[in-house]
C-alpha cells in the first residue's frame, strides 16, 4: 500500500495563503506598478561598451549626460563583461531613457558620446541600440493584450471540449492564480516587463494548464473506478497518484530556465526569471489549488444525480 | 508486433542521420555550429527598422511600399534585406549584418521623387535666402545643393516649370526608363547614367534646346543633386547627373530613381540595432547554460528512474533535441534568442513524456503486471494525457506565432517544433526502446521481490508529513 499525503483536507488552509499571496500580488501590481521595457512603454535602450573594464555606473552616467542631458536621469545598469573581435575585455553599460531616438538624431548622439568619452581617452561603441516611439509601444501593448485574451479563450474552450465544465472553472482559477502570483514577482522584484516577459507568461499559462491537465484526466478516471468512495478522497488518492510525475516535471524544466535565469543575457533574463517562478507557482496550483476547489463542485454533481 | 519495431527502428534511425545532416554544417570551423540554421537579428547582428505612413494611404499602400523599398534595398546590395508590411500603415524592414544603418536608413527614408528644373538663381548662404518677388518667380522655391562638386550652402532658386517657348514644360522621374552608376570617363569618378522614355526624350530634347548655355537642376527628394550647364541640345533620350559621387553614392541614388516615388512619407517608429560582438557573446552562453541544463536533467532521470528507464528517457531528449535543431534546419526557421530560450525550456518539457509513461508503469506493475504487459498498458494509458496536455502549450504557441513579433516569433517556432518532438519521442522512439529493453527490466512490486523496496522506490515521498492519510489506496 503506498503512502498518501493529504493534500485535500487542509485545503481551506492553503486556498488562504493563496489568496493572500494573489491580494499582495495585486497590490505591488497597482502600487508599484511594472518596469516596462522599451518595446512597452517606448524609449530608448543602448547597451554600450567601452574599452576600459572597471569603468562604473556613475563614470557612464558623466560621459552620457554631458553628451545629452537625457541620460541625467537614465537607468544604467553595468552588465557582465564581453570579449571583442580583437580579443580585449570591454566593459558593457544597459542605459535606458524615455526619448525616442531617429536616425539623425542617434548620429548626433554616438557622435556626442565618442567625443565625451575620447577626452578621457575611452572609447566607445554602441553594441546594441533599440528605440521605440509611443505610437509603436502602443501596438506592441495592445495585440499583446489581445494575445493573452485569445490564449485565455482558446485554452477555456479546449478544456470545454475535453471536461466537464467544472473543471474549467477549475483550470481557470488556477490559471488566474499563477498569472497573477507571476506578475506581481515581476513588479516586487522589478524584473523588466518586455515583449519576452509577455512570452513567458503566455507559455506559463500553457505549462500550468498541462499539470492541471494530468491531474484532472486522473480524477476523471478515478472518479469511474473509486465509485461510492468519498469525492474528497477521490480527488487526493489522483493528486498522490500524479505527485512523482508532476514534480519530477516541474523540477526538470526549474532547472533549466533557473540556470537560464542565473547566466543568460539581459535580454532573456525576464523570460527566464517569468518561466522559473511561473513553474513553481504552476505547480503548487495544480496540486493544493486546482483540485482541491473541485471537491464541492463535484460532491454538489453527485448529490444532485443521486437524487434523479 | 515483432516485425513492426523493427521496422520502426529502421525508420527511427534513418531520421536521426536525416536530422543530424540537416542540422550539422558542412564546415563548422566557418559556418559556427548553427551553420544550417537561419540566425535572427537578435544573434547575428543588423538592424530591424519600423516606419508608419503619413499621407495619403489607400489599402494598397502598404504593398506598393514594400515592392519599392526592397528594389531600392536589392539595388543598393542590401541582398539579405526583408521587406514586410505592418497592417495597413506601417512597414518593417530587417537588414542582417550591418551595425550602422544610417545609410540604409537615408535610402529607404527618401521619397525618390525626381524632377529637372529650371535655375533662376544661386546665392551662397548658411540659412535659407528669403523668396524673391516677381512674376518670373512664381513657382519658383530655393533648394539646396549636395553636390560635391560645389561650394557648401549654396542655394538654388528653381522652377520646375521649365520655359521652353511660349510655354512650360514639366520632366519627372516617372519619365525615366533606366538609372545606373557609371564612371565618368573625364573626371574618373562616379555618375549616374539616365535613360528616358519616348516621351521623355522629347521632352529633354526641347529643354536642353531651350537651356543651351544655362544651367539645369537634377532635383530629388527637394535637393539639387547637380546643377550642370547645358552645352547643347541632346537627343536620343539620355542623360548623366555628375557630382563626383562614390561609387556607393551613385548606385544608391541610381537605386533610388529607378525605384521612383514612394507614395507617402515614412516615419521611423521603432529601430532596434544589434552589433554581432553582443550576439555572438549572447549565443555562447546560451549553448554553455543548454548544455548544463542538459547534463543535469540527464543525470536526474538516471538517478531517479534507474540506469534501464533512465538510459531510455536520456536517449529521449537527445533525440528531441537533435529532432528540433534538424527541424529548424529543415524548415529554415529563423533561430532567434527567445528561440533559443524555447529550445532550452523544451529540454525540461521533454522528459515530461516520458515521466507520465514511466509513472504509469510504474503504477501498472504494482497492480502485478509482468513488465511487458505494464509497458504496454502504461503506454496505451497515457497516450491521451500527453497529447491532452501538450495540446495546452501548442494553442499557445500558435497564438504567439500570430501575434509575435520576430524574435517572439522565433520562440513559438521553436517552441511548436519542440512540443511535436516531444509527443514524437514519448510515443514512438520511447515506445521502441522499451520494446527492447523490456526483458531486463523487474517489477520489484510483485509478492516474490523484497516488500521493504517499495517504500524506497518513491524518494519525493520520504519528506511525507506526518499528518498523512493511512491506506488511502483501496483498488
Amino acid at each position: 500500500m503506498r503512502k498518501m499525503i493529504n493534500f485535500v483536507g487542509p485545503r481551506y488552509i492553503f486556498i488562504g495563503i493563496s489568496l493572500t499571496v494573489i491580494a499582495l500580488s495585486i497590490v505591488f501590481i497597482l502600487v508599484k506598478g511594472f518596469n516596462f521595457g522599451v518595446d512597452f512603454a517606448g524609449g530608448t535602450m543602448i547597451t554600450a561598451s567601452f574599452n576600459k573594464t572597471d569603468l562604473q555606473v556613475g563614470d557612464v552616467r558623466k560621459i552620457f549626460s554631458q553628451a545629452d542631458p537625457a541620460f541625467a536621469n537614465a537607468s544604467i545598469v553595468k552588465m557582465t563583461s564581453i570579449t571583442g573581435a580583437n580579443s580585449n575585455t570591454r566593459s558593457l553599460f544597459d542605459l535606458t531613457v524615455k526619448q525616442f531616438y531617429n536616425a539623425a538624431q542617434k548620429e548626433k548622439l554616438y557622435s556626442a558620446v565618442q567625443s565625451v568619452a575620447a577626452k578621457d581617452n575611452l572609447n566607445v561603441k554602441f553594441e546594441s541600440f533599440q528605440t521605440v516611439s509611443g505610437y509603436a509601444a502602443a501596438s506592441l501593448r495592445q495585440s499583446s493584450m489581445w494575445a493573452a485574451i485569445i490564449v485565455v479563450i482558446l485554452l477555456l474552450i479546449y478544456i470545454g471540449i475535453r471536461y466537464r465544465f467544472v473543471f474549467g472553472i477549475g483550470a481557470l482559477a488556477s490559471l488566474a492564480h499563477d498569472l497573477i502570483i507571476t506578475a506581481g514577482l515581476f513588479s516586487m522584484f522589478w524584473i523588466t516587463f518586455d515583449s519576452t516577459a509577455i512570452a513567458a507568461l503566455l507559455t506559463l499559462l500553457g505549462y500550468s494548464l498541462n499539470d492541471t491537465v494530468v491531474v484532472y484526466s486522473r480524477i476523471r478516471e478515478n472518479l469511474k473506478k473509486m465509485h461510492g468512495h468519498p469525492i474528497d478522497e477521490i480527488v487526493n488518492v489522483s493528486i498522490n497518484e500524479t505527485l512523482s510525475r508532476t514534480i519530477n516535471t516541474s523540477l526538470t524544466t526549474f532547472i533549466v530556465v533557473f540556470t537560464l535565469f542565473l547566466f543568460a543575457s539581459s535580454v532573456l533574463r525576464p523570460f527566464a526569471f517569468g518561466m522559473s517562478f511561473g513553474v513553481v507557482t504552476g505547480t503548487y496550483s495544480s496540486i493544493y489549488i486546482a483540485s482541491p476547489i473541485l471537491i464541492g463542485w463535484l460532491e454538489k454533481r453527485r448529490k444532485s444525480l443521486a437524487k434523479r | 508486433m515483432r516485425h513492426s519495431t523493427i521496422r520502426i527502428t529502421v525508420v527511427l534511425i534513418v531520421l536521426f542521420v536525416v536530422m543530424f545532416f540537416l542540422f550539422y554544417p558542412m564546415n563548422p570551423s566557418n559556418t559556427g555550429l548553427f551553420g544550417n540554421i537561419p540566425l535572427g537579428l537578435d544573434i547575428k547582428g543588423g538592424s530591424l527598422l519600423e516606419y508608419t505612413f503619413s499621407g495619403n494611404i489607400t489599402p494598397d499602400t502598404a504593398n506598393q511600399v514594400v515592392t519599392i523599398l526592397r528594389r531600392r534595398l536589392d539595388d543598393a546590395n542590401y541582398t539579405e534585406a526583408n521587406v514586410s508590411t505592418l497592417g495597413n500603415n506601417g512597414i518593417r524592414v530587417e537588414i542582417p549584418g550591418i551595425d550602422n544603418p544610417q545609410q540604409a536608413e537615408n535610402l529607404i527614408g527618401q521619397r525618390g521623387e525626381l524632377y529637372f528644373a529650371q535655375v533662376l538663381d544661386t546665392v551662397q548662404s548658411p540659412v535659407k535666402p528669403a523668396p524673391k518677388i516677381g512674376l518670373q518667380y512664381a513657382g519658383a522655391e530655393w533648394l539646396l545643393s549636395k553636390d560635391p562638386s560645389v561650394p557648401p550652402n549654396t542655394w538654388y532658386l528653381v522652377n520646375r516649370n521649365i520655359q521652353v517657348g511660349a510655354g512650360t514644360l514639366q520632366l519627372n522621374g516617372s519619365e525615366v526608363s533606366n538609372a545606373h552608376a557609371a564612371i565618368n570617363t573625364s573626371t574618373g569618378g562616379w555618375e549616374i547614367d539616365l535613360s528616358f522614355n519616348a516621351k521623355g526624350a522629347q521632352d529633354f530634347y526641347q529643354i536642353t534646346q531651350a537651356l543651351v548655355g544655362k544651367p539645369l537642376a537634377i532635383v530629388l527628394d527637394n535637393y539639387v543633386l547637380s546643377a550642370p550647364i547645358v552645352q547643347q541640345p541632346i537627343q536620343g533620350g539620355r542623360a548623366q547627373i555628375t557630382g563626383n559621387f562614390t561609387f556607393k553614392q551613385a548606385q544608391d541614388l541610381a537605386a533610388l530613381i529607378r525605384s521612383g516615388n514612394l507614395p507617402v512619407t515614412l516615419n521611423l517608429s521603432e529601430e532596434q540595432t544589434i552589433g554581432p560582438t553582443l550576439g555572438s557573446d549572447v549565443i555562447h552562453t546560451s549553448i554553455i547554460v543548454g548544455l548544463i541544463g542538459i547534463a543535469i536533467v540527464l543525470a536526474y532521470m538516471l538517478i531517479y528512474y534507474g540506469p534501464l528507464m533512465g538510459l531510455v528517457a536520456d536517449l529521449a531528449l537527445i533525440y528531441n533535441s537533435l529532432f528540433i535543431l534538424g527541424m529548424l534546419a529543415l524548415t529554415h526557421s529563423i533561430l532567434t534568442l527567445p528561440g533559443i530560450a524555447g529550445v532550452i525550456l523544451t529540454i525540461g518539457i521533454t522528459v515530461d513524456g516520458n515521466v507520465i509513461i514511466f509513472e504509469r508503469i510504474k503504477e501498472e506493475m504494482r497492480t502485478g503486471k509482468t513488465p511487458k504487459a505494464a509497458i504496454t498498458a502504461g503506454f496505451t494509458r497515457s497516450t491521451a494525457v500527453i497529447l491532452d496536455a501538450n495540446i495546452s502549450t501548442l494553442i499557445v504557441a500558435f497564438v504567439l506565432y500570430y501575434f509575435g513579433t520576430g524574435s517572439i516569433k522565433g520562440f513559438a517556432v521553436t517552441l511548436t517544433i519542440g512540443i511535436l518532438g516531444t509527443i514524437f519521442t514519448s510515443l514512438v522512439f520511447s515506445r521502441v526502446l522499451m520494446d527492447y529493453f523490456s526483458p531486463f527490466i523487474k517489477n520489484k512490486y510483485l509478492p516474490a521481490s523484497n516488500a521493504g523496496q517499495v517504500q524506497s522506490v518513491n524518494p519525493v515521498q520520504k519528506n511525507v508529513n506526518p499528518e498523512q492519510k493511512k491506506g488511502g489506496n483501496k483498488k
